[in-house]
């Protein structure tokens, strides 16, 4: 369900008429101040944010980007939880992904995860990023049980901003794909919204309502992507990250 | 009677009464719901052996009670319906209840899902200790596991964890009501599959997935996958459902909806 709304707060020179360069403009200058609106709410100043958008303007090439470093941890940890849960080595007989035993032996173990995806970490400090963030938690002196298999970020204000430069970029490029798309319906990429205004108990009774649809949503996704990814046809093929991202929002 | 003679009735009705119990303790009947089923019983016989014994065809609610010492309000509330369970009692359920309403809904035992997460029987919190500590106080939380997995509620997992199978209280296993149960749900199935046969232009939804063939091995996979996606999905149906329910009321008779989602598994 898609509802387009007009809230008065358009520009008046910018109509349907106007050419596509002053409407352009003028949305740029509305995404600029929403940006900044924003990023105002982080503690940043007025001055501080014309130093940095100065300095963002100018092309640096090979400039080390600040939200992969600050989100390389977290994704390490979802990368990680992505085998626990995907590979049927580490599941139980349940069909949910096992307590992990955290030294290496025989079988699968919690040791093996650490080292593929935290490369010169020790395993209790692992252990300890996974119980912070709360993704796991440990069962007896040695062994793991997973307990969410989504990283969250809440509460965590540069996780969070991080999370967010990365939620735009990805908006754009889906933005960025759909512009280029012709006319034929299904050649754009999903992009759907709904709004409604409601109070704010039904917002809380929605929250509730589609909290496990949205992580069915996420989880089924991971799943198709992640077995095609690791299907003998795919991989000799060059990939690119594809997902999708789901929020609930309020205005 | 005298004070003995009551006595030594009170012990012999006890081992016809004994095994009785059992069958209520199996079939996870309480106590106050067995008394209400008894009191029930007791006004409904007692009406009977009246009129029998009498030679008056319908005694009085009053009469009823002098026999019963159950109040004439009740008699006539009593008399007015079938034996069984009085609704009262009913909605009360099973303590144990709460606890498995608790876990599916108290978010200390969610996952970031909203799902209810295996827990430790003890530690670390949050524990199925701390769960019964904090919505069934005075209860020994290894009683109400014990009764919980005795009802096929709770899945006891390696490493002393435990995985919730049901939001409500009901024993599992081949019992009268589950009997019942089942012959509702294939009478709904057949009557949508009739009326489509009968009305292939106003049919019902029945639709099905195609096979697909899948190693045994991976099977626990498979249906995990498929009570956790059908559980979502049945759930926001009839959340979505009852939300268009309530938002048109009429006075014009209505139709009784429901969606059953069952999964088939056949050996190759």
């Amino acid at each position: 369900m898609s509802r387009t709304t007009t809230n008065g707060r358009t520009r008046a020179a910018v109509t349907a008429k106007a050419g596509d360069k002053i409407v352009i403009e003028a949305l740029a200058g509305e995404l600029l101040s929403v940006c900044l609106a924003t990023l105002k709410t982080y503690g940043l100043s007025a001055a501080k944010l014309v130093e940095l958008a100065a300095s963002a303007s100018v092309d640096r090439p090979g400039r080390k980007s600040a939200f992969t470093a600050v989100l390389a941890e977290a994704e390490c940890l979802a990368n990680l939880l992505n085998k626990w849960v995907e590979n049927p080595n580490y599941r139980d007989a349940t069909g949910r992904p096992a307590v992990l035993p955290l030294v290496k032996g025989k079988g699968c173990s919690f040791a093996a995860l650490a080292q593929e995806f935290f490369p010169g970490w020790s395993v209790a400090d692992v252990v300890g990023f996974g119980t912070k963030t709360r993704v796991l938690e440990r069962v007896g002196r040695d062994k793991v049980a997973m307990i969410n298999s989504t990283v969250l970020f809440t509460g965590n204000a540069s996780l969070i901003l991080a999370h967010l430069i990365r939620s735009v970029r990805r908006l754009f490029s889906t933005g960025d794909f759909n512009r280029r798309a012709r006319s034929a319906l299904l050649e754009g990429w999903p992009d759907r919204t709904s709004i409604v205004a409601v109070s704010d108990e039904d917002f809380s009774e929605f929250i509730k309502f589609i909290r496990p649809q949205v992580s069915d949503w996420a989880e089924m996704s991971n799943r198709w992507l992640f077995q095609r990814s690791q299907s003998t046809k795919s991989r000799s093929r060059k990939k690119r990250e594809a997902g999708l991202q789901i929020f609930v929002f309020r205005d | 009677m005298g004070r003995s003679g009551k006595a030594a009735l009170a012990r012999a009705a006890m081992s016809a009464v004994e095994p009785l119990v059992e069958i209520f303790l199996e079939l996870g009947l309480t106590s106050p719901e067995a008394e209400s089923l008894l009191r029930s019983v007791f006004v409904h016989k007692a009406r009977d052996w009246l009129a029998k014994s009498a030679a008056t065809p319908e005694p009085s609610d009053v009469r009823v009670s002098l026999v019963t010492g159950v109040h004439r309000n009740f008699v006539r509330r009593i008399l007015a319906e079938p034996p069984g369970i009085s609704a009262a009692r009913e909605q009360k359920g099973h303590p144990a209840s709460r606890v498995l309403e608790a876990w599916h809904s108290d978010p200390k035992y969610l996952d970031s899902s909203g799902k209810p997460r295996d827990l430790s029987e003890r530690e670390p919190e949050p524990s199925f200790h701390s769960l019964v500590l904090e919505h069934l106080p005075g209860a020994s939380p290894g009683m109400v596991l014990a009764e919980l997995h005795r009802a096929g509620l709770v899945q006891l997992l390696s490493e002393h964890r435990l995985r919730v199978r049901n939001r409500t209280f009901r024993m599992q296993g081949i019992n009268p009501g589950n009997i019942g149960e089942m012959g509702a749900q294939a009478r709904e199935l057949l009557e949508t599959l009739t009326h489509n046969l009968r009305q292939p232009d106003a049919p019902r939804f029945h639709d099905s997935t195609r096979s697909i063939e899948i190693d045994a091995v991976r099977l626990p996979i498979i249906r995990d996958l498929i009570a956790r996606r059908t559980g979502t999905f049945l759930t926001a149906m009839e959340q979505e459902l009852a939300v268009l329910a309530g938002s048109v009321r009429s006075r014009r008779a209505g139709k009784r909806i429901k969606v059953a989602l069952t999964a088939v598994e056949t050996e190759r």
